[in-house]
């Protein structure tokens, strides 16, 4: 009976076509893409994810993560309480997340591809050092030698199971090097240094402003909060929104859409828009693009295309659950999955928020262009420019944003006005400008118009 | 908004609008299966003579009652012809008012517009359609006029760019054509754009819903009439699934105007003396829907008011 099995399995392969995937189409496939910073935000993202297993939504004080890259290694360490050899062997190296595995509350590592994509991306020689209060490992890889040998296998170069560590000495330490030559050149560049360092800022806003120290080239990473202008008038609109289904995590939504004001111009574009959050992780920044309702083709409710006029608007979506596969990201979590069913409805949903502020956006604009005098404010520029920014989180909302009325608008409109603009010889019009005694030109605009209108029309 | 046409006629003698809103109201009141009809709001633009929010008020007993009001000009004279103290007046054009609308009670919508159907009236029932909770109704009355012929022209052509500017391509059926554009064929393509928008807001407002918590829209009327120009009215209700096993399709099959589809019911007004009136009463509900007597008033006349004699209006006051 043996030999017949084995002779059939002989025969079997013997028709077999070999289709497994080399190593390194692995590596160029998850490589591509990412970009760098992307990838390195993920490491960070996953240094979050240790430290809320530990602490579940609680304050992640007295945690930390450091990040340091230079020409010759990049590294992070954190105190985030440790890999168990369990999920090193199980998880943490396979390629992709295996069903079944757990998953931590609230977390940002979904796909099983992060740690992995990261290092790939970064060079091809990797040392992962972990410590918890039971176990300690240390797997060492030269990607080279690695992808030449056909077994999907990492070995642990040193093994602990039955270590005792104090909490104190638990973490997690990547280290790379032999970088690819353009990543050891860009580690280089302080521009990329500096661009790094907004990057972390602001899509680990949610870990950092919990208490996540974290550190770049050993200079702290400050969460920045998001802000919106606090007025009684210019409330921001605030909407909750639950998405429960049977056997399936709730995903709970919050969003908000109202004015805000840039310290310096050079940001006021970066902020406008609408800002994405999944369990606190930015995906979107200021998106402006259909994929946040703009200029969108496929939508009814139409919300016009982004234009300048608009860099006063904020929004800002929280998508968040417990369990992180419900949440609309891609794998890279640089951009939404527009037809999730959830994204879908919350998209109209936004949509709805952003059009009375898209309304009072236009008013505004009408308002500073029809002013006589340039330096003087209309009321709705002294609203804007009189309210205060402050932290979202403390900004008192309303159900929907309601544009204010002001006096010079309230007043009944008695006819359909129509704006006329022109220009003219200037001599000519210093001439008529006399003739009509007017002390500006729109008085000669309108004195003219009277003129012809009393004289040949009615 | 510039003059509004109740400046143009007087909306209690347009005999198929009068009907129109009886019918309406007949078929609206079965909304009572779902909740009490003191509960719903009524949201609508009106005429200065306030008919739509008198019958709904009187025949409905709704009591929260919101007027879209963008007659910025007539302000002061429309608001003194309100005739009930539960009526709130909303100044603006609908697209500016409804989105800072609340949206939390069960409500009655009619965007009775007078101009012809473009992108901010689309995004208008859009948001009405994504806003409104379950056992809501949404009727959306629009022009319908394909317009005058003019001989230089192909008119196909013409109403076909028309129509196309003016709602924009990415609302328009791929399969429209120019000649489906004249008599009443304006109106059930208005309808078909009109269903379509509020098909696919309400697939993308459902769409991370649980099956009994998914909206639908059951379609329950679709009037063509021309009191003058030629009107399309459309609406039906927005239900989730249990409300949709509260009031279905079937609560509604008895009443003659009932249209769940692209068939149109066409409100004709009968023209009739008063005494013609009177004698035809006599002889109803018995000989509907043939009328077959008295046959000295024309058969015609005769079986247009065996159909709508229950909504048709009495205006004595104008007989001479």
């Amino acid at each position: 009976m043996a030999k017949s099995i084995a002779t059939k399995n002989k025969l079997d392969n013997a028709m077999l076509i070999d289709a497994m995937p080399t190593k390194e189409l692995f590596i160029e496939m998850l490589t591509r893409d990412i970009a760098l910073i992307p990838a390195i935000t993920d490491l960070v993202d996953n240094s979050a994810d240790r430290a809320k297993r530990v602490k579940g939504d609680g304050s992640l004080i007295n945690y930390w993560a450091r990040v340091s890259v230079s020409p010759d290694e990049f590294s992070i360490s954190d105190n985030c309480g440790g890999m168990t050899i369990e999920t090193a062997r199980k998880y943490a190296f396979r390629f992709g997340r295996p069903l079944g595995a757990p998953f931590v509350k609230h977390s940002v590592g979904q796909f099983g591809v992060g740690m992995k994509r990261a290092i790939f991306k970064i060079g091809r020689k990797f040392r992962v050092e972990s410590t918890t209060t039971e176990s300690r490992f240390v797997v060492e890889v030269d990607v080279d030698v690695w992808a030449r040998a056909p077994k999907w296998e990492f070995e642990f170069t040193e093994l602990d199971e039955n270590a005792k560590h104090e909490s104190t000495e638990t973490g997690t330490k990547v280290t790379v090097t032999r970088l690819h030559p353009d990543v050891a050149d860009k580690f280089a560049q302080d521009s990329f240094v500096t661009e790094l360092r907004n990057e972390l800022q602001s899509r680990l806003q949610d870990p950092i402003s919990r208490g996540l120290a974290t550190t770049l080239n050993t200079l702290p990473v400050d969460a920045e909060p998001m802000m919106i202008l606090s007025h009684p008038k210019l409330a921001p609109a605030h909407k909750t929104l639950k998405y429960a289904k049977t056997n399936l995590k709730l995903v709970s939504v919050k969003l908000y859409c109202g004015i805000g004001r840039s310290s310096n111009r050079s940001e006021e574009r970066t902020n406008a828009g609408w800002h994405v959050f999944c369990n606190g992780r930015l995906i979107l920044e200021g998106d402006k693009t259909d994929v946040t309702g703009w200029n969108s083709d496929a939508d009814s409710l139409s919300i016009p295309g982004f234009h300048p006029q608009y860099n006063n608007l904020r929004g800002f979506a929280y998508f968040d659950s417990d369990d992180p596969a419900r949440l609309p990201w891609n794998t890279t979590k640089t951009g939404l999955n527009t037809d999730s069913p959830i994204y879908r409805a919350v998209k109209l949903e936004m949509m709805k928020l952003m059009r009375p502020v898209v309304d009072f956006l236009n008013k505004l604009k009408d308002e500073k262009q029809n002013k006589d005098d340039p330096d003087e404010m209309g009321p709705l520029e002294k609203l804007v420019d009189g309210a205060t920014p402050i932290a979202l989180e403390k900004a008192p909302t309303r159900p929907v944003f309601t544009p204010p009325v002001t006096k010079a608008e309230s007043k009944p409109c008695e006819v359909q006005m129509q704006r006329i603009q022109y220009d003219m010889p200037y001599d000519k019009v210093i001439e008529v400008k006399k003739a009509l005694r007017a002390r500006s030109y729109k008085e000669v605009g309108a004195g003219t118009f009277d003129y012809f209108y009393h004289a040949e029309v009615k | 908004m510039t003059g509004s046409s109740f400046e143009k006629f007087n909306y209690a003698l347009r005999p198929a609008k009068n009907m129109e809103r009886k019918m309406f109201c007949e078929a609206l009141a079965r909304l009572s299966r779902i909740a009490g009809l003191a509960t719903y709001r009524y949201i609508g633009f009106g005429a200065i003579g306030f008919h739509d929010f008198c019958l709904f008020h009187q025949r409905l007993g709704i009591r929260e009652m919101v007027r879209i009001e963008g007659n910025l000009k007539a302000r002061n004279r429309i608001a003194r012809n309100k005739p009930y103290s539960c009526i709130q007046m909303k100044w603006g054009m609908s697209h500016e008012v409804l989105p800072i609308l609340k949206w939390s009670k069960r409500a009655i919508v009619w965007l009775d517009y007078e101009q012809p159907l473009d992108e901010k009236k689309l995004s208008d029932i859009a948001l009405v359609a994504s806003s409104l909770r379950s056992g809501s109704a949404l009727i959306v009355t629009l022009p319908a006029d394909p317009g005058p012929v003019d001989a230089n022209l192909d008119m196909r052509t013409k109403r076909l760019a028309d129509l196309r500017s003016q709602i924009g391509k990415k609302h328009m059926p791929s399969d429209v054509e120019g000649s489906q554009l004249a008599k009443w064929g304006l109106a059930t393509v208005l309808r078909r754009i009109v269903a379509n928008l509020i098909e696919t807001t309400l697939s993308d407002r459902s769409a991370a819903l649980d099956a009994a918590n998914k909206f639908h829209f059951d379609q329950l009327f679709h009037f063509h009439y021309a009191d003058g120009k030629q009107m399309m009215s459309f609406g039906g209700l927005i239900l989730n699934g249990r409300d949709g096993t509260k009031l279905a399709p079937k609560h509604f099959e008895d009443l003659t105007f009932y249209r769940p589809n692209s068939d149109a019911y066409l409100i004709e007004t009968p023209l009739l003396t008063w005494r013609e009136i009177k004698r035809l009463d006599e002889k109803l509900p018995r000989s509907a829907p043939d009328v077959a007597r008295p046959s000295w008033i024309p058969e015609d006349e005769r079986k247009k008011y065996g159909r709508v004699y229950r909504y048709f209006p009495s205006f004595s006051e104008v007989e001479n």
